[in-house]
């Protein structure tokens, strides 16, 4: 999947979004802000976006944020983390 | 200088107007890339036992009040560096990611990269979620010191074991190959501050432990003031300022 880009758009990577039950690829432009990947993933996994974080480097990933921004390269990876509570 | 003090009139009037709106997915305030929405701000209204009954999670503090505080209490030491001792911060996913599948450096080797070496820092903070749990590693690479703080005071040697095999391995990679002298090191699990009285309070706990021992005090906590203190942060969030 990775290799499609090697066609010839420079413009447009690769990238892979894990979580601990799964793994989804999403190709998508280097400008494009990431918060569209983000509602596209939350859709297609039936999750709230406000229960997901989304990490690239172990770091947060605003929604405003672009590929070109974060230094993403294609076959990159993206992590997703479920919210996090505590209490007790 | 009193780290948590009572808020005064008009700070009240600033918590008051902020929290009074219906609209949970406004975004408060961005830190550290985190969009603090009222939904999350909401989790630091005060809490009360006798009311307590169903929801009590719904008082639980999230990893965006957790990591964005912390990254406050950060950026408050990079801005005065002569009275305050610089920070590296991990954020709460960190941990989760070290013991998901078991612990393997490789996995989660590129974390943080542009950050550089935490122990080119005065205090390393780590904080952990687990079981709806909060509590936080403090780390001080000079002084070779690695403490946990449980506001329940109990030892975890899990979570010991697996920071310092993590730090090991950062070190490795910052430091020419070198590993750590653990031998060198000081391991404590600190009891002498209050122990959490409540199952609601050891977010807040996390983040005033934090806060005092950036700034070398004694960990003063009131156990009187904690909905207090949940309201001091609440307004600290909302300013984006410590």
């Amino acid at each position: 999947m990775a290799t499609d880009n090697a066609a010839g758009n420079p413009e447009l990577i690769s990238l892979k979004v894990t979580s601990q039950d799964n793994e989804i690829f999403f190709k998508i432009k280097t400008k494009t802000p990431l918060k569209k990947l983000m509602q596209t993933y939350c859709e297609r996994q039936g999750k709230q976006i406000d229960q997901v974080r989304f990490l690239f480097d172990g770091q947060r990933i605003q929604a405003e944020q672009t590929p070109d921004e974060l230094g993403m390269e294609d076959g990159d990876s993206i992590e997703v983390m479920t919210e996090q509570l505590g209490g007790m | 200088m009193n780290t948590y003090r009572p808020l005064s009139y008009d700070e009240s009037e600033i918590l008051r107007t902020e929290m009074a709106s219906t609209d949970v997915d406004e975004t408060i305030r961005v830190i550290d890339h985190v969009r603090v929405t009222r939904r999350h701000l909401q989790r630091l209204r005060p809490y009360y036992r006798e009311e307590a009954g169903t929801s009590q999670r719904s008082y639980y503090l999230s990893d965006e009040i957790i990591n964005t505080y912390l990254a406050l209490l950060s950026e408050r030491a990079a801005a005065d560096p002569t009275r305050l001792g610089s920070v590296f911060l991990f954020n709460s996913y960190l941990y989760s990611r070290l013991v998901a599948n078991g612990y393997k450096f490789e996995n989660v080797s590129g974390f943080f990269a542009e950050k550089g070496s935490p122990f080119d820092y005065e205090f390393v903070l780590l904080p952990i979620s687990e079981h709806f749990h909060w509590t936080i590693f403090v780390i001080q690479p000079r002084i070779k010191q690695i403490c946990y703080y449980d506001s329940l005071k109990y030892s975890n040697p899990k979570r010991m074991r697996t920071v310092k095999a993590y730090l090991d391995n950062m070190h490795r990679k910052h430091h020419a190959g070198k590993g750590i002298k653990w031998s060198e090191w000081k391991e404590v699990v600190p009891k002498d501050f209050p122990t959490q009285p409540d199952a609601v309070n050891c977010g807040v706990f996390v983040l005033s432990i934090a806060n005092y021992t950036l700034q070398k005090m004694k960990i003063d906590i009131d156990l009187t003031r904690l909905n207090d203190m949940r309201r001091i942060i609440n307004y600290q969030l909302i300013m984006g300022g410590i």
